[in-house]
Parts: C-alpha cells; sequence; structure tokens
C-alpha cells in the first residue's frame, strides 16, 4: 500500500516536474526531434506501403492476377473450386496458335481465349477501328465476338464488323484490340493477337486433348488470401505446371517495378535510422542538461530510484504524446502526398495496411528508449556533491554502450518492419565502418597535427586545435553528422543509378516499330522507301530460323531431358519449343557486352568450325557451358558450331537481339530473312501503309502501346524516387540541426569566454566557419567511405547493379557537407558573436 | 524515521577524504573529529583549499569519507548507502549554497515546493505562503530564478532549505556571491529561521563577521582541524 502511495507519488512528481519542464521550453527540443522523427518515419512508411501496394498491382496487372498458375496441360478444375471457397477472383485462359480464315485469304494468329472476368487487373487498349481512338475497357470480348490485332485486319483484308473463320466456328470482328494488360514483355510474338471468349473454345473446337497450347488460372484477391491459396497451391505443383506471383518479376517492367520496391525499403529504413540519430542527439544533451536538476534533487534528499523513475515517466509520456501526435500527422502528411501524386502523374495509391499507424509509433518511442535509458541510468548517478563542486560530471558513458543500446533498438525495428536481414547487414558493416575509421582519423590527426604543428597555421590551425581539444564530444558529434550524410549519399548514389538505369531503356529515339521477314532481294528497296521519305534507313539484322538439336551429341528433348514433362516444361520457356532466331555478325551490338569467353571478331570465315555467342540465361539454363559444341536444324540441314563466348543481352532495348550470334560465314547459303527496328512518328505514319503495300511478306510490329505502358510506369517510378529522396534528405537536414545544436551550450559558453578575454567578433565568426567547415568536410570523407561500402553491397546484392566507385560524389559530399555545416553552424552559434559575452554567461 | 533527539547531533570521527590524481594522492582531509549539539550554529573557517567545503560535503552525506565515519541525528553515513543517505537527507537537511542551485525552469514558488514533493508531503500550503512571506517573496512567487536578483535568488534558497523544517542546515558560502549589504541582510534572515526553528546551522564562511555570530567556529588547516 505504502510502495502504491509513494509509486503515485513519483508520478505525480513526474509529471509535475514535466509540466513545468515543457513550460521552460527545455524538453521542447527532444520533444520536437521525437515529433519530426516520427512523423517523417510513419509518412514515409504509409507512403511506400501504399507504393508497394499500387506497385505490386502494376506488377499484377502484367502478370495478369496476384497468383498465375501455368501449365501445358489443361488445368484442375478443381483449383477453381478452392479458389471461389477463398473468396477470390479467378479467370481461366488458353492461348494457342490456330489459323484464322476470311475468304480465301489465311493467317496464323495467335489466339487468347479469356473468361468473363477478365481482365483482373488493369485494362484492355481498344479501338473501333484501324487507326482509331484508344480506349480502355475492363472487360473481355462477349461470345461470338472477336478482338483482333491490327495485323489481322490488315493481313486478311478485312474491317471491324466483318466475318472470320476460328476453326469450326465464324465468328464476328467487334474490336481492334491494340494491347491487354497482361501480354507481358513478348514483343517477338510474331503472330497477331486474337482475344476470344473462353466459351467459344468448345463451339470453335479448336483445342482437342493433346493440342499445344498454354493454358492459365488467374487468380486476384486480398494478400492474405492470396498467401494462404498460394501455399495450397505449391505442393501440387507437379511437372509442366508453374506457379507466379506479382512481384516477383525479375525482367523488364517487372524489374524497374521491383527495383523501386526495393529503393523505397531503403528509403524507409534509412528514415527511420535518421529519425534515430536525430533523437539519439538530443537525448543526449537533454540528459546532459539534467545533470545539475538531478544533483540539486538528489541534495534535497530524492533516492536514486526516484529520479530513476521520474525520468523515465516523462520521457515515456513525452513518447506517448509525440507518437500520438507524429502518427497522426504523418498520416496527414502522406495524403498530401498521395493526392498530389494522383493529380501529377496519375497514379492512384491503393489503401495503407495496417502496419504503417505503429511504425512510426513503435520506432519512436523504441528508439528514444534505446538511446535514452544509458544516459538516465547514469543521470541518477550524478553525485549530489556536484552542487558544491560543479565540475563533477557522471563518469562518461561508454560510447560504445550507447551505441549498442541504440544499435539493437535499431535492429530490431528494422527487422521489425522490413525483414530484409541483409539490409541491416549491410548498414551495420557500413556503420561499424564509418566508426573504426572514425577513431582512427582523430588517432592520426592528433598524432600529425602535434608532429608538423598543424596548429600553428594561422585561424586554421585554430580551429583543428578546437577540435582537436573537445575531441570526445566531437567523435559523437561526427559520427552522427556522418552517419546522417552517409546515408543521404546512399539515397542519392541509388538514385542517380537506378534514373540512369531506366532512362537509357527508353531513348528518345527508341524504335516503335519492328519489321520481319525482310527477303533479302527486298533489302535495297525497303531501305529505299525509308530515304524517299526523308527518314534515314534503319539497320537491316539477317536472321535465320532454326532449332537447336544436340549438345555435345546429346539431343535434347530426348537425352537432357528424359522425363518427357520435363522436356515439354523447359521447353514451354519458349527457347526450345519454337525455331530460335540465329544471326550472324562480326561487331558485337552495342547494348550486348561479353560475359565470359572471347567475341568472335575477325575470325577466319574459311575456318570450318562455324563459331556462335550464346545468351548467357539461356546458356544457364540449358547448361551450354564454352566451347560446347551446339548442333542446329536449320531447314533440315544439319549446323554444327562451337560456344566461344556468353553475351548478357538487354532484351528491353526494343532493337532485334539473339539468343546466338554466329561468326559471319556461317549461315552462308541457308534460308535468311531480315529483321530491323525503326522509330515512325505519328506525322510519319503514311511511310508504315507504304511499306505494307509495297512488301506484302513483311511482318511489322507496332509496339507503341507496349512503350507507352513501359514510359508511363517509368515516369511514374521516377518521380517517386525524387520524392523519397528529397523527403530523406529534408530529414537529414533536421537531423543536421539537431546535431549542430547537440553542444550549443557548450559553444556559446566557449565563444563569451573568449569574447571577454578579447578575440573580435570577426575572429570568432572565422573561427566558427573554419571549424565548421572542417568538421562537414571530415564528416563528408568518412560518409563518403561508408556510402561505397553500403553502396557496393546494396548494388550487389539487393539491386543487381554492378557496383562501382562514385568519384564525383566523393569531391561533390565533402565539399557540400562543409559548405552546409558550416553555413547552418554558423546560424545556429550566430548568439555567440552578436550577444553580450555578460548576458551569455549569466545564462546556464 | 524516528525524531532526532539526541544531544550531539552531529559527530564526526577520525574523518580523512583522499583524492587520487594521476601522479600522486593528495589528502584533503585528515584526522577531523567533532560533535555539534542540536541547535548550535558552527562556522567553519580556513582558507582556500584548507577542506572546508569537502568537510561540509562528508558531514551532510554528500560524498563518502576515505577513513572515520560520520553520524548525523545518531544515524550512522557509513551504514547507508547512496539511497539511504538521501532519506536521511530529505528527512533532517537542508542546504544554502554559495550559488544557489535554484533550478532554472522552476518559479521561485515551485523550488520551495520540490523538497515537500520529493519527500511526499503536501497540503502544507499556509505553511509554504507564511515562509515566502518570511523571507519577503510574498509577490515574487511566481518568478524564474532568471528574473530575480542574487539576493533574491538566496531567499527562495533559504526558503527551499526551511521548508521541510530541518533538523540541520548546511550553507556553503552563502553570502559569497552577493554583495555586502545584500549579504547582511540574509545573513540576519539565516539566524533568525535558525533560532525560531530551532535548527542546528553549519556554515562554511570566508566572512569573518559571519563566523564571529556563530556560536564556535571550526578552522581548518591543510585539511586538520586548528585547536
Amino acid at each position: 500500500m505504502k510502495n502504491q502511495q509513494g509509486a503515485m507519488a513519483t508520478f505525480m512528481l513526474s509529471m509535475r516536474l514535466f509540466k513545468r519542464e515543457w513550460r521552460s521550453g527545455e524538453l521542447r527540443i527532444l520533444a520536437l526531434a521525437l515529433l519530426i522523427a516520427i512523423t517523417a518515419t510513419t509518412s514515409i512508411s504509409f507512403f511506400t506501403d501504399r507504393l508497394g501496394a499500387a506497385l505490386l498491382n502494376r506488377s499484377a496487372e502484367m502478370l495478369g492476377g496476384d497468383l498465375v498458375v501455368r501449365g501445358t496441360r489443361p488445368l484442375n478444375a478443381e483449383w477453381l473450386d478452392a479458389a471461389q471457397k477463398a473468396a477470390l477472383n479467378a479467370v481461366q485462359t488458353a492461348e494457342f496458335s490456330t489459323v484464322a480464315i476470311h475468304q480465301e485469304r489465311l493467317l496464323l494468329a495467335s489466339v487468347k481465349a479469356v473468361t468473363d472476368r477478365y481482365p483482373l487487373y488493369g485494362a484492355v487498349q481498344l479501338a473501333d477501328q484501324r487507326y482509331g481512338e484508344a480506349y480502355l475497357l475492363r472487360r473481355g470480348p462477349s461470345p461470338g465476338s472477336l478482338w483482333v490485332d491490327p495485323r489481322v485486319l490488315d493481313r486478311l483484308q478485312v474491317d471491324v464488323g466483318d466475318q472470320i473463320n476460328i476453326g469450326a466456328a465464324t465468328f464476328q470482328i467487334s474490336r481492334v484490340l491494340l494491347l491487354e494488360p497482361d501480354r507481358g514483355g513478348n514483343y517477338f510474338n510474331l503472330a497477331p493477337r486474337i482475344l476470344m471468349n473462353h466459351q467459344d473454345l468448345a463451339v470453335a473446337q479448336v483445342l482437342q486433348a493433346g493440342s499445344r497450347a498454354n493454358y492459365k488460372y488467374l487468380f486476384a484477391g486480398d494478400r492474405p488470401a492470396i498467401e494462404q491459396f498460394k501455399a495450397y497451391l505449391l505442393p501440387k505443383m507437379a511437372v509442366g505446371y508453374r506457379l507466379l506471383s506479382a512481384g516477383e518479376g525479375r525482367e523488364g517492367a517487372g524489374l524497374v517495378l521491383s527495383r523501386t520496391q526495393q529503393y523505397l525499403a531503403l528509403t524507409a529504413l534509412l528514415a527511420i535510422i535518421l529519425a534515430a540519430i536525430a533523437i539519439a542527439v538530443a537525448t543526449r544533451r537533454y540528459s546532459q542538461r539534467q545533470y545539475d536538476v538531478s544533483a540539486v534533487m538528489r541534495c534535497l534528499g530524492a533516492t536514486q530510484k526516484t529520479i530513476f523513475r521520474i525520468y523515465s515517466i516523462q520521457l515515456l509520456g513525452l513518447a506517448l504524446v509525440c507518437g500520438v501526435l507524429g502518427t497522426l500527422l504523418g498520416w496527414f502528411v502522406q495524403m498530401l502526398l498521395a493526392n498530389a501524386l494522383q493529380e501529377t502523374i496519375r497514379l492512384v495509391l491503393p489503401d495503407s495496411s495496417r502496419a504503417p499507424w505503429l511504425v512510426g509509433f513503435v520506432a519512436g518511442v523504441l528508439v528514444l528508449l534505446g538511446t535514452a535509458l544509458p544516459p538516465l541510468w547514469r543521470l541518477k548517478r550524478v553525485s549530489p556533491l556536484r552542487v558544491i563542486r560543479r565540475d563533477l560530471a557522471p563518469l562518461p558513458i561508454k560510447g560504445w554502450l550507447v551505441f549498442s543500446a541504440a544499435w539493437l533498438a535499431l535492429c530490431l525495428l528494422v527487422l521489425l518492419f522490413t525483414r530484409e536481414l541483409f539490409l541491416v547487414l549491410a548498414l551495420l558493416v557500413g556503420l561499424t565502418l564509418i566508426l573504426v575509421l572514425l577513431a582512427a582519423v582523430i588517432w592520426f590527426m592528433l598524432r600529425i597535427s602535434k608532429g608538423i604543428g598543424i596548429t600553428q597555421l594561422g585561424l586554421v590551425g585554430q580551429g583543428f586545435k578546437r577540435i582537436l581539444r573537445r575531441s570526445k564530444s566531437y567523435t559523437l558529434q561526427m559520427t552522427a553528422l556522418a552517419m546522417t550524410l552517409m546515408l543521404m549519399a546512399v539515397l542519392g548514389m541509388l538514385r542517380a543509378e537506378l534514373l540512369d538505369n531506366w532512362s537509357a531503356q527508353i531513348p528518345d529515339d527508341v524504335p516503335n516499330h519492328f519489321a520481319f521477314n525482310i527477303m533479302p532481294t527486298d533489302t535495297e528497296q525497303f531501305s529505299q522507301a525509308f530515304s524517299e521519305q526523308g527518314v534515314s534507313a534503319p539497320p537491316l539484322y539477317p536472321m535465320v530460323r532454326g532449332r537447336l538439336t544436340k549438345i555435345n551429341g546429346v539431343d535434347i528433348n530426348a537425352e537432357l531431358f528424359p522425363d518427357k514433362d520435363e522436356a515439354a516444361e523447359r521447353r514451354s520457356d519458349g527457347s526450345l519449343n519454337r525455331e530460335l532466331n540465329l544471326s550472324w555478325t562480326d561487331s558485337l551490338p552495342a547494348d550486348n557486352e561479353i560475359v565470359s569467353g572471347q567475341w568472335h571478331s575477325g575470325a577466319s570465315v574459311e575456318k570450318a568450325a562455324a563459331m556462335v555467342s550464346v545468351e548467357k540465361e539461356l546458356a544457364e539454363r540449358l547448361g551450354i557451358g564454352l566451347q560446347d559444341e551446339l548442333e542446329f536444324d536449320i531447314a533440315g540441314q544439319p549446323l554444327t558450331a562451337t560456344v566461344t563466348s556468353l553475351r548478357s543481352v538487354v532484351w528491353e532495348s526494343f532493337t532485334p537481339n539473339f539468343y546466338m550470334l554466329f561468326s559471319s560465314g556461317a549461315l552462308n547459303n541457308l534460308p535468311t530473312t531480315y529483321v530491323t527496328s525503326f522509330r515512325l512518328d505519328a506525322e510519319q505514319r503514311q511511310l508504315l501503309m507504304k511499306l505494307v503495300q509495297a512488301f506484302p511478306s513483311i511482318t511489322i510490329l507496332e509496339i507503341d502501346a507496349l512503350i507507352a505502358q513501359l514510359q508511363t510506369i517509368l515516369e511514374q517510378v521516377t518521380t517517386l524516387v525524387e520524392i523519397m529522396l528529397l523527403f530523406v534528405l529534408l530529414a537529414g537536414l533536421c537531423v543536421l540541426l539537431a546535431i549542430i545544436q547537440s553542444d550549443l551550450d557548450e559553444r556559446l559558453r566557449e565563444g563569451a569566454l573568449m569574447r571577454a578575454l578579447g578575440a573580435s567578433r570577426r575572429y570568432l565568426q572565422w573561427l566558427n566557419y573554419i571549424e565548421f567547415s572542417l568538421l562537414g568536410l571530415l564528416a563528408g570523407v568518412l560518409a563518403m567511405a561508408g556510402a561505397e561500402l553500403v553502396t557496393a553491397l546494396l548494388y550487389q546484392r539487393v539491386f543487381d547493379l554492378s557496383p562501382h566507385w562514385h568519384w564525383p560524389f566523393w569531391l561533390g559530399l565533402p565539399v557540400f557537407a562543409g559548405l552546409l555545416v558550416a553555413v547552418v553552424g554558423n546560424i545556429a552559434v550566430q548568439r555567440t558573436v552578436n550577444q553580450s559575452p555578460m548576458q551569455l554567461l549569466n545564462r546556464r | 524515521m524516528e525524531k532526532c533527539e539526541s544531544e550531539a547531533i552531529v559527530i564526526a570521527n577520525n574523518l580523512g577524504k583522499e583524492v587520487a590524481s594521476q601522479f600522486e594522492t593528495l589528502t584533503i582531509l585528515a584526522g577531523v573529529s567533532l560533535q555539534i549539539k542540536r541547535a548550535e550554529s558552527v562556522a567553519i573557517v580556513g582558507v582556500s583549499g584548507s577542506g572546508k567545503s569537502t568537510l561540509l560535503g562528508l558531514l551532510a552525506g554528500l560524498d563518502e569519507p576515505t577513513c572515520g565515519e560520520v553520524s548525523l541525528c545518531g544515524q550512522s553515513l557509513s551504514k547507508l548507502d547512496e539511497d539511504g543517505r538521501a532519506l536521511v537527507r530529505a528527512e533532517h537537511v537542508g542546504f544554502v549554497f554559495q550559488s544557489f542551485q535554484l533550478l532554472p525552469n522552476l518559479t521561485a514558488l515551485e523550488n520551495v515546493l520540490l523538497p515537500l514533493e520529493i519527500a511526499n508531503k503536501e497540503g502544507q500550503k499556509a505553511h509554504v505562503e507564511d515562509l515566502m512571506k518570511r523571507v519577503g517573496l510574498s509577490d515574487r512567487q511566481h518568478h524564474y530564478p532568471s528574473q530575480l536578483s542574487g539576493g533574491e535568488q538566496q531567499r527562495v534558497a533559504i526558503a527551499r532549505a526551511f521548508v521541510t523544517e530541518p533538523t540541520i542546515l548546511f550553507a556553503d558560502e552563502p553570502t559569497g556571491n552577493l554583495d555586502s549589504a545584500t549579504g547582511a541582510t540574509i545573513i540576519d534572515l539565516l539566524f533568525e529561521l535558525n533560532q525560531s526553528n530551532n535548527t542546528t546551522l553549519i556554515m562554511v564562511t570566508h566572512d569573518a563577521n559571519l563566523a564571529q555570530r556563530c556560536d564556535r567556529q571550526i578552522r581548518l588547516q591543510a585539511g586538520q582541524i586548528q585547536s
């Protein structure tokens, strides 16, 4: 009972003290740091959560659903029932090649039959006539009608409203199909697409048992339901079936989206760390300023326990108030941002999950406790004798203690919210390196500055002296500063890297047309047609169609994959079931890169054995290595070639690319056609009509819609990355201010003393400038070292980019940091220069 | 805690304090023994560095001696830990310091109330208001220390020291930061309250006049009592 009363009394006392401290403004600095930190963390995590969901939707749109089962055989109908029970939306599709007929004309088309709920995500791009205005529709064709690629109209010479035959049935063409959302990056799908209703499959009788087709179930629903359903389906995936999830794509736009998501996750993580630094710095200053107060209270009879309780209750109260306020503010900020985004780049963000409501709050409280508890623990040990002898500070807290406590809190947080162990490790390594470097540099500075008399160098020497004299307090300050700069640099470097990468994907003059089947006899006239229209003729690439039959004498289908289903599955990868496009050239295409072996340039044409360079991912899939003998079947003629190099290929480059590039001459006397890609703007479209009429055998593929889709995505993610960077830079600036403020008292006192002793204002101002710029410069160099390490790890392990040095940053960051810290620092300590020394010395 | 009834209210036995510096061990106090009776006023005098403040700190239980022991109101401080000593201070001891040691973020009244709040003794409003009146600060209760003159701040400190009606009042150079006129009024106030409350007053001072007004003077030289 007495205990309870005592606890209550302590609580009341700490509340009273809290009120008084608050009124005095002492707590406000800490509260502000906490509030900003929690607001920033909350809004960033709300934002990243919603963006993540938006990107996932995008990715789901391109995949056709949140979850997709694909197979080369008809899929189990039970799965559809199960999906219905799990309250998921499901769509069934079947893709196959078949012949479309109109009067005497035949066309091999790629038909996709879809059930009624198609598409689950996004919309189908359509037009009412050839070259008509495009519009979107969120459904598939109704039974009896077809939506067809413009090429179907050209090749069959029909129009919207006409009838064509597929299989045993006659259908009416009701619209022109420009792009369905889940077509994917399959630009080279030569056969024009026809979209039909799934019910019509039975009528047309095109799919018989054993027919070659690609069957899919597309599922959409809540995240948890999808995850559950995925777990249900996974064990049922026998050979021949594949399970695909949204957000897992690593090619083309899928890669862009997944990288953006990783960038967002990283941003959220760095924001939390920045917040932690700000809170840690503010807490340190606060607890230092409480030394006198606790000494007096101890003198007046407060026990250590009471002191500890008082401060713990105060901090918890503060965390609670700032937590609630910051969370609400954070929510509000991201709402504004989301609305702005919706208006500027037409990106509608889905609602957030519940987690972000907690992230900022928990982050704030955890970090506050992690950084505040060690100093508070010390605070209770302030000797009451300090009231008589002011110099008695409590034993300094071991730096590593605070660091590990704060670090522990951080790791917990990061793991809690990102579940990305690797990110945590990368940052840990970066931070530790910075600390070690910092200690080494300070030690080194002390050593050489004494040895070479750097402190004799006029004002610069004086500035150095000041730093050296207070090296302990500077170690902390500089660490915080270097960390802040490092985090900002990491995001800045990544941003530059990603944006470069993305903008290279779609240059302004990106080709928006592919032309296939250009006969060797037509090449000259084809090029001439361009020149006549004042358009420069595109380069033509020779192409031979062939099938890979043997690797080192082993038959691919029979021996390499004895399981028939597995062979079918490999074929469904697309590289073996169809004929491959083979080409030859002596000069390595611009966006190809040799990853192993040697490019066959300059190789003798007469050499008996042909040489071939293989695309590296295909080589990996098929287990092809250097010096392997590949055997091809080209129009019935066998051809053997030795693998002399493996290449990486940028498939998204919108220029013709080939899995197999032979040495020139190797494919002589084989049936060759030419292929090319070129750009035609809207006003040059008449050239297209001309080409279609002049060369009826040439297939021209328009990919404007695909490019536009990718462009929109890139535009959106670029804006997002920029916004997030700006967000973090602002947060970083706040932290910078907090860091400089952290030893303001000491600076004010020192400045006042120096002025009392006769230092001129000008002298002090210069000294401040030099001291702060040295501080920023040094922290900048250290930050760069850490940032290089962290980005190298991130590039390699998370973003799939090749690591490299960032020289411009090495120059820019330290100089920028030096200037920034000098300016901001000088504004902060302006009082040392402007107020009278008397005023400053009198103030506690 | 029982009320202090013993005759000798402060007893120091063979008190010594050494401080180890980087190169040598400094002896600040050695073999100090003394007894102070209830309601007695004692001045500890001596030149700078003679160990006056150290002795005060040891007697008040703010610091631990290297050897010897102190007992306050019959309680041996060396047998108590820091928290035990804090409770003794809360119960029996008041302080007045040279540098006032008011909490800057609390008003005059709140500073005075603080010891009561720490000891969880509330509801003594009349007593506090009376005390404020007696130190002449009735109309400045809601001012912050920075808004008060040195003399006024020391009055607040005195009111804070007396508010718990301590048995012993320790004063460390209470006039050291004040001009002589203000100092005189502060001293008058201190003695007046000392007498009316029957408090034991132990004061460190440089001021010969002030020392003269005490019942007894203890002179320290080089850490030892001069007899």
